[in-house]
């Protein structure tokens, strides 16, 4: 009998991750392979790995532990660990997940708050371009994260090799894409 | 031979030195490159990060738009 028929209790974090992006975390066997070569790794509350063992766990406190960690949001989705195991647990898809569930039930890990401002800054400037506008985008995310000095020595030597654009470039159909960001707006 | 191109964001700004070989090895095949007209950006890790839905549309429209202009 697999795990998978043993867990009745259908309300697991797990059993959600199946359900929804068809990714079996029970499949897992522990090998440690995408904790092994996740370029993040050592900077996670839990490694890959160990996201996947909470999961099978089936236990609410897990649930609750991995909502909260700050290792989704660390995770570059790379894919690293999905080229890596041997059970092709798509891993990075399961991030994506678990950040967007995370968000939702509001248990964002607090040592995330600079990368979602960054990520909100990245769509506030397509919303309202079309494209992204890389100094714009430097200059919102300052705002928002007051780490004003952060990278500020690589701004002079990317506009001497002109791989700054003062102006942002914008597309002609915004209002398509504003369309765009209303329709997947989520509440 | 003429292809569509959609260089993406960075590709005239921080990743300009990756546009100038691919259109430089373009030429060399003989290969004429056409941008995607009014093509946008495709939201990148912010849009799968926080989003999924968003992930997808915004590429959608880009292969829309070079469906349409064959």
């Amino acid at each position: 009998m697999s795990h998978n028929e043993q867990n009745i209790d259908n309300n697991t974090l797990s059993f959600e991750i199946e359900k929804h992006i068809n990714v079996k975390a029970q499949k897992c066997y522990q090998c440690g392979k995408c904790t092994a070569g996740c370029p993040i790794a050592g900077e996670m509350d839990f490694p890959p790995s160990m996201v996947l063992r909470l999961l099978q766990t089936g236990s609410r406190i897990n649930d609750e532990k991995i909502l909260k960690s700050n290792s989704i949001w660390l995770c570059l989705t790379c894919e690293m660990c999905l080229t890596r195991c041997p059970m092709e647990i798509d891993i990075p898809s399961m991030m994506d997940y678990l950040r967007q569930k995370s968000m939702e039930l509001k248990k964002v890990n607090p040592k995330a708050k600079n990368i979602i401002a960054f990520h909100k800054s990245f769509l506030k400037s397509i919303k309202n371009t079309g494209r992204l506008y890389e100094l714009g985008l430097v200059l919102d995310y300052k705002k928002q994260s007051l780490n004003l000095m952060q990278d500020i020595s690589l701004g002079p030597k990317m506009f001497s090799k002109g791989k700054l654009h003062i102006f942002p470039e914008k597309i002609k159909d915004r209002k398509h894409i504003a369309k765009i960001f209303e329709k997947t707006r989520k509440n | 031979m003429k292809l569509g191109i959609y260089p993406g964001c960075s590709l005239t700004g921080s990743a300009r030195d990756y546009n100038e070989s691919v259109f430089s090895i373009a030429k060399f095949f003989d290969i004429e490159l056409v941008e995607i007209p009014d093509w946008n950006c495709c939201g990148a890790t912010a849009a799968h990060n926080l989003n999924k839905e968003l992930s997808l549309s915004l590429p959608v429209r880009i292969l829309a738009l070079a469906e349409k202009n064959g």
